[in-house]
């Protein structure tokens, strides 16, 4: 009867679109960091942030999952190296399962993408990191699970930086028509 | 064969959820929002003694203007989505705030449905009463029509956020409740614990009025009606089921009215038709025009059905077959625009 009741309730969902119809899903994970630790300082007192704080990162629920063709992770990071030595800052996203506790253990949690750049003394610029997720990528495997975590870490190689998040934000594509036996 | 309708319906290429802290929108993808509501049929509360019409049937007729039909059925009642008033607040102005004002969240989505099937059997009978001077002759005409049923769902499901302490999204929380009936023969097969039985009973009648260059009709479907199934009701709240078995009954009455009329002109043969229905359904309304030529009829025509309709078409009326064909247009439901339909009539 279970099976009877997820296929109305995905009849409804699909009423009025067709195969052909792509459901996105956005999730602006941005939003869940509050205004206040979106910017801050990197230097030798505090070498790493953690966006969320929380080291099991923040879950994402999938309706639907099956049915994923395709998605994009995007972070930006604003950076500006207000010190006198040149600086690297690492950023890194973390993907886990929707029971791991701690993203970064390497305990069945992946490092997704890692980029670099390096900045010199009042030198300001923005730090891209952009994530395909295509059939055959575990973190591919980790959404279509219906259900996942995901976290991103910056750290700091040098004096000082001071850190603005800009964008972070998962995009999924989703055939729900797929979702019929 | 009776008729069919192809509705190529207008379908989006994206349907776009957008979630944040703060928010939840549906759009289309081209930034128009998208609210999720939309009614046909019946009311999907109860069951009705108006079944659906038989997808084939066979008549007899048992002489002037009395004919039996039997034939098998199978189709909605009645489906509803529809967002509380919170719900279509937040998802129009992109914001959640009005859906953390009270636990549990005022916002909320319900879907509803019922489909039966089963036989059905109908009695239907025709006369012409006395001309009436100045009027015309009259009509009357009643129809009781039976159904023994072979399977009866009904459900119900309500859907609303929830917020976790600091006010952000997290999660859905989900209930419902569904109904199914069956004959007790069919419990080997199925095994659900719902086998139980359904029938039902009802009384159309109709009045019609011939004044020579218009005709008039009155008709009310289900006057009287009775239907009854026997099966099992389960109810799912906060993860926890309940299972209950129950006879659902419709109402004794629960009447369509109908009213048409037509009118050819004088000094032309232009055929003018009228039509309205109410009462236990969505209020209808059509209005069109048809200009014979020949054994070729074009046709025109507007109406209001769930939204504005307009259609044109055009018949071919030869002594063994009648053939119709009608380009339609209607309102789609939830992405809203024109549906562009064809609809094929075709009698031997």
């Amino acid at each position: 009867m279970k099976r009877a009741l997820l296929l109305s309730g995905l009849l409804l969902a699909l009423a009025a679109c067709s195969g052909h119809t792509v459901h996105r899903l956005e999730v602006d994970l941005l939003s869940f960091v509050p205004p206040g630790n979106r910017t801050g300082t990197l230097d030798i007192t505090r070498v790493e942030i953690r966006v969320p704080d929380d080291p099991a990162g923040q879950e994402v629920p999938v309706p639907g999952a099956e049915a994923l063709v395709d998605g994009r992770i995007s972070l930006r990071v604003g950076l500006t190296n207000p010190g006198t030595l040149p600086a690297n800052v690492d950023l890194e996203v973390r993907m886990g399962p929707k029971d791991d506790t701690d993203l970064y253990d390497g305990n069945r949690d992946i490092q997704v993408k890692r980029a670099s750049i390096a900045l010199n003394p009042g030198e300001s610029r923005p730090l891209d990191l952009s994530v395909d997720l295509q059939p055959g990528n575990p973190a591919y495997d980790l959404v279509k699970a219906g259900s996942f975590r995901i976290g991103a870490r910056l750290s700091l190689s040098g004096d000082r930086v001071q850190y603005t998040l800009e964008q972070a934000e998962v995009v999924l594509r989703l055939k729900l028509f797929n979702l019929i036996p | 064969m009776h008729s069919f309708l192809l509705n190529p319906a207008r379908s989006p290429d994206e349907v776009v959820f957008r979630v944040s802290a703060n928010g939840l929108s549906i759009t289309d993808g081209s930034g128009r929002n998208l609210i999720p509501s939309f009614q046909t049929g019946a009311s999907p509360e109860k069951p009705q003694a108006l079944i659906p019409a038989p997808l084939f049937s066979i008549a007899l007729d048992l002489g002037p203007g009395t004919y039996l039909s039997f034939g098998a059925f199978a189709g909605t009642q009645g489906v509803r989505l529809s967002p509380s008033r919170e719900l279509a607040q937040a998802l129009a102005g992109g914001s959640l705030d009005v859906c953390k004002n009270q636990d549990p969240s005022p916002c909320l989505l319900e879907g509803a449905g019922a489909f039966s099937a089963g036989l059905s059997l109908a009695l239907g009978f025709a006369a012409p009463l006395a001309e009436v001077p100045g009027l015309g002759r009259v009509y009357v005409g009643v129809r009781g029509e039976g159904f023994y049923g072979l399977g009866y769902a009904e459900g119900r499901a309500l859907a609303r956020p929830t917020f976790d302490q600091d006010g952000n999204l997290s999660g859905v929380s989900y209930e419902y409740r569904y109904f199914l009936s069956y004959p007790d023969y069919l419990e080997g097969s199925f095994g659900l614990g719902a086998g139980g039985m359904g029938y039902g009973l009802r009384g159309d009648a109709g009045v019609a009025v011939d004044g020579g260059r218009w005709a008039l009709g009155l008709g009310v479907r289900n006057l009287l009606g009775f239907a009854e199934w026997r099966g099992l009701e389960v109810q799912v709240q906060d993860g926890t089921e309940t299972r209950t078995p129950t006879t659902k009954r419709s109402d004794f009455s629960s009447p369509e009215f109908f009213v048409n009329g037509a009118y050819r002109m004088e000094g032309t043969d232009l055929l003018v038709a009228v039509d309205a229905r109410f009462g236990s359904v969505a209020p209808a309304f059509h209005l069109g025009l048809e200009y014979p030529l020949g054994p070729v009829a074009l046709r025109t025509g507007i109406g209001y059905e769930g939204g504005l309709r307009f259609g044109v078409g055009m018949g071919l009326n030869l002594e063994a077959l009648a053939l119709d064909l009608a380009l339609t247009t209607h309102q789609a439901p939830l992405v809203g625009g024109t549906v562009y339909g064809i609809a094929l009539a075709v009698n031997f």
